[in-house]
């Protein structure tokens, strides 16, 4: 494991110390130009040299490291053998030359190919594909440039300068012309092989199931798209400059795109959305050949009708190329999608459709998730909600739902929810834009069921406490005064048989009788409070007063004059009263307060009532519990009650009612 | 209070149970019966006491309110269908504070029941003229609840065809009442009154009966099958 590592450190080793050497030769040459063109050789080749240590330090066991620094090594190679030349040219006397390497020297070049090649052959997990032929093509790329070398080693022809006296080493006699014939025979095998190498690429991202595998693979051959690009940079190159000179950038450009892509593939694969921009170079690249293919003819024609050098041809091919532009582009970058980036395609047409169907009734927005689930073929796709008054995403039904690593749906800049789903979070971030308006929809759908299911069971809760509280009262009715009463008539009934016999003190009996009447009407009177406090005749101000009063533990009440309350429509002021009596019993059963302040506040268009005590905190909501009682009966009445009740920090009850004074 | 002709004459004095958790009422009650010659056995709070007193006493009836405790719903009720399946001869009368159709009136009409409103108590006479029937096998059922099962009939049924007076034959007989019973309370004669009872008995499809009790059951079930839920 620790080899691979070790061999890719040691190549880049040999890549620095071939860096000084040229260096050394363009200070022996002492040519400027020289020095730039070693220069951006040192660059672009430490650049990969640099990559490739740093995928062979992550990456250990993966040999994409080590062949991304021999990679590196290239152009460094290649630009030294130059500079070795003008060095020779310059001090024969300083420069060593060997007779053996310069006879070698000719075929070299094929071996330039070969790690580029390598790479493309094993990567991204560091092994061949699964098969024999691409073994035996691993062995022809490395056979086929070792034979060529030898083979080009016995051409007789005198070496360039300044090596022209430099002796031929190797010498075939007559079997020469058979040697160099097979030579020749050798550079259309050796193209057939980088093909070869090419489609092993593709083959490998055919066969490969693993999504992150796929990924790295398509970040590889968009590196691998450059060489393409320099030929057609090579042909922009002729038609500008009649020269080969943009080439030289187009080479630079694939020196830095093909580590580039290599090291962010193993590396940091999940960084951007590979298919988007793989999708987008391939549509640029074919409608920049497009468009050349048509400037060529364009001008061509132009020229046989107008002359050669004609301004009017430029200018007609120009306009004719920037005519068909947009229309090309939008048409390719469709037909790409669907090649390429099938998930994205879908997923865009998938929302399209369902906004379609949505808006002619035929389906509702909340099949989003479902719609969705299908088109990215994604079973695990969450859609979470934000709807106001709720603590974190909700989905279609509001029930509260986790997700993690989701990509946020903005609509208007606010967050309306959020998109958890597997793929790069540009192709989500592109879906959740896309979706913003159903999701919308369904937030403002949830939001609206969720404040009519609380309505219904608010306005439940109401009911069966006025229920418990008629049974209550019937109880006390039937129980109480009404049983007093009947005992009182059996008790005069009884008197009633004995008139005639003397046995009946009348007096005591009537006394007795009037006192029990005096017992159910005071029974009856707080059965009556119970429905209605009926203090409440009185104002406000005045039930709260009495209320304070029977109230074991000090209160202060802070209120307006009373004339502020007059007016008062009868709902708010009763609902007021209950939440006051109820917070202030509360605060003296459950919170043992030592003391309460109660306040009341009527300002232009609301009644505040608020309850404040000392006591531990802590207090909740609790669904069937006194205050939440009060809660429904707050909403009942269009107002809203608020808790604040900190552990061991006091407990504060506010309600607010509307009321337009 | 109303006149009586003749005092009915008392059979016997009988042995009773009260069950209710009202200690004034069932003073009170307690008074009224002993003071009318009755003798009352036991006294129980609750229904579980209750049954305990009618195993322990063997009395001629059972005075009991439908809510007691312990649940305070109709434990007096069920109390009442326990004791009556050990002692199926005892006569049971049950107080109630309102009224209650359904349950009263099939319970009334198995027999030797009666379901009266709390208040009647103070009727003092016609209370225990009930209980004595309910004592002695007959049944007596609240007219409020005969009133609200007549009432709930529709007019183009055959009730609607019976007199003012046969309408009132029929609550009297629906209440449990004897021939003897209902012409002294509607001031007529029993020839008169078995005429009326012959006449509403053909009217409404019903066999006339001699016998009271299965009189009561018939018209209790015939107001009950065909009232208008």
């Amino acid at each position: 494991m620790q080899v691979r590592r070790l061999v890719a450190i040691g190549i880049a080793g040999v890549a620095v110390v071939w860096c000084a050497v040229g260096w050394l030769w363009v200070a022996i040459a002492g040519q400027a130009g020289d020095a730039v063109y070693f220069a951006i050789a040192t660059v672009l080749g430490l650049a990969s040299v640099v990559l490739g240590v740093v995928v062979a330090v992550h990456r250990p066991g993966n040999l994409v490291g080590a062949l991304l620094v021999l990679v590196g090594l290239v152009p460094i190679a290649m630009v030294a053998g130059d500079v070795y030349n003008d060095a020779y040219a310059a001090r024969p006397d300083l420069v060593p030359a060997s007779a053996l390497l310069t006879s070698l020297d000719p075929g070299t070049w094929m071996f330039l190919y070969v790690p580029p090649a390598f790479l493309a052959l094993i990567f991204p997990d560091g092994r061949l594909p699964a098969g024999r032929r691409w073994r035996a093509l691993a062995a022809a790329l490395l056979a086929v440039p070792v034979a060529f070398v030898i083979l080009a080693a016995f051409d007789p022809t005198p070496f360039e300068p300044p090596f022209a006296d430099v002796p031929h080493v190797f010498d075939a006699g007559r079997f020469t012309p058979i040697l160099l014939a097979i030579g020749v025979a050798l550079l259309p095998i050796f193209l057939g092989l980088l093909i070869a190498t090419a489609v092993s690429v593709v083959v490998r991202h055919r066969r490969e199931t693993d999504p992150v595998r796929r990924a790295q693979v398509k970040w590889f051959a968009l590196g691998a798209l450059f060489v393409p690009a320099t030929l057609l940079l090579c042909w922009l190159s002729y038609l500008l400059t009649d020269g080969p000179d943009l080439v030289l950038v187009g080479l630079a450009a694939t020196y830095v795109a093909i580590p580039t892509a290599t090291a962010i593939a193993v590396l940091r694969h999940d960084l951007y959305d590979v298919d988007r921009a793989f999708s987008a170079a391939v549509t640029y690249g074919i409608v920049t050949a497009a468009l050349l293919a048509v400037y060529t003819v364009a001008t061509f024609l132009a020229g046989v009708a107008l002359g050669r050098q004609s301004t009017v041809a430029a200018a007609a091919a120009t306009a004719l190329c920037a005519a068909l532009l947009a229309p090309l582009r939008t048409r390719l970058q469709r037909w790409v999608d669907r090649r390429f980036y099938p998930s994205r395609q879908r997923a865009l047409a998938a929302i399209d459709d369902l906004r379609t169907r949505t808006h002619a009734g035929t389906a509702r927005p909340e099949q989003l998730e479902d719609v969705l689930r299908t088109a990215l073929r994604d079973p695990d796709l969450r859609i979470g909600y934000r709807v106001p008054g709720r603590d974190g995403l909700v989905d279609a039904d509001g029930r509260p739902l986790a997700i993690e690593a989701a990509v946020p749906v903005r609509l208007g800049g606010a967050e309306i929810g959020a998109l958890a789903a597997r793929g790069s979070r540009e192709l989500l971030r592109e879906i959740a834009a896309a979706s913003a308006l159903l999701v919308e929809v369904v937030r403002l759908r949830v939001e609206l069921s969720g404040a009519l299911r609380e309505v219904e069971s608010s306005r439940t809760r109401l009911l069966s406490v006025s229920y418990a509280e008629r049974r209550r009262l019937e109880h006390d009715l039937h129980d109480g005064a009404q049983q007093r009463l009947v005992a009182l008539g059996m008790a005069m009934r009884l008197g009633q048989r004995h008139l005639t016999d003397g046995r009946t003190d009348v007096n005591g009996l009537l006394d007795q009788a009037v006192a029990e009447i005096g017992t159910a009407v005071a029974e009856l009177r707080q059965i009556a409070h119970g429905l209605r406090p009926s203090s409440l005749d009185d104002g406000l101000v005045n039930a709260l007063a009495m209320m304070v009063g029977r109230v074991p533990v000090p209160i202060t009440l802070d209120v307006q004059p009373e004339t502020r309350y007059d007016g008062l429509p009868d709902v708010v002021a009763t609902t007021a009263y209950y939440v006051a009596s109820e917070a202030v019993v509360n605060a003296v059963r459950h919170a043992s307060a030592s003391s309460i302040g109660l306040r009341l506040v009527r300002d232009s268009d609301a009644l505040t009532v608020q309850v404040r005590d000392d006591g531990p905190g802590g207090a909740t909501l609790r669904p069937g519990a006194g205050l939440a009682g009060l809660a429904d009966r707050v909403a009942a009445a269009g107002g809203g009650l608020r808790l604040t009740s900190p552990a061991g920090n006091g407990t504060l009850v506010e309600a607010v009612l509307p009321c337009a004074s | 209070m109303r006149l009586v002709t003749s005092r009915p004459a008392l059979d016997r004095a009988l042995r009773i149970v009260i069950g209710e958790d009202s200690a004034l009422f069932r003073e009170g009650l307690a008074s009224l019966l002993a003071d009318a010659g009755h003798e009352v056995v036991a006294k129980a709070g609750d229904a579980p006491a209750l049954v305990a007193a009618v195993e322990e006493t063997d009395p001629d009836l059972a005075v009991i309110d439908i809510r007691m405790p312990p649940d305070h719903t109709d434990d007096g009720a069920r109390a009442a269908r326990e004791i009556r399946a050990g002692r199926p001869d005892l006569g049971i009368v049950l107080l109630s504070q309102h009224v209650e159709t359904r349950h009263s009136v099939e319970l009334v009409s198995s027999g030797r029941f009666g379901y009266l409103l709390k208040d009647r108590v103070l009727d003092v006479d016609d209370f225990l003229d009930a209980l004595r029937r309910v004592a002695s096998g007959g049944s007596a059922l609240d007219p409020e609840v005969v009133g609200r099962l007549i009432g709930s009939h529709r007019a183009d049924d055959p009730l609607g065809t019976l007199t003012p007076r046969e309408r009132e034959v029929l609550a009297a007989m629906a209440e449990g009442r004897t021939n003897v019973g209902i012409a002294r309370r509607l001031w007529l004669t029993e020839r008169t009154v078995e005429t009326h009872v012959a006449s509403i008995m053909a009217k409404l499809g019903l066999t006339a009966d001699e016998e009271t009790h299965r009189r009561v059951q018939a018209v209790l079930l015939y107001l009950g099958r065909t009232a208008t839920p």
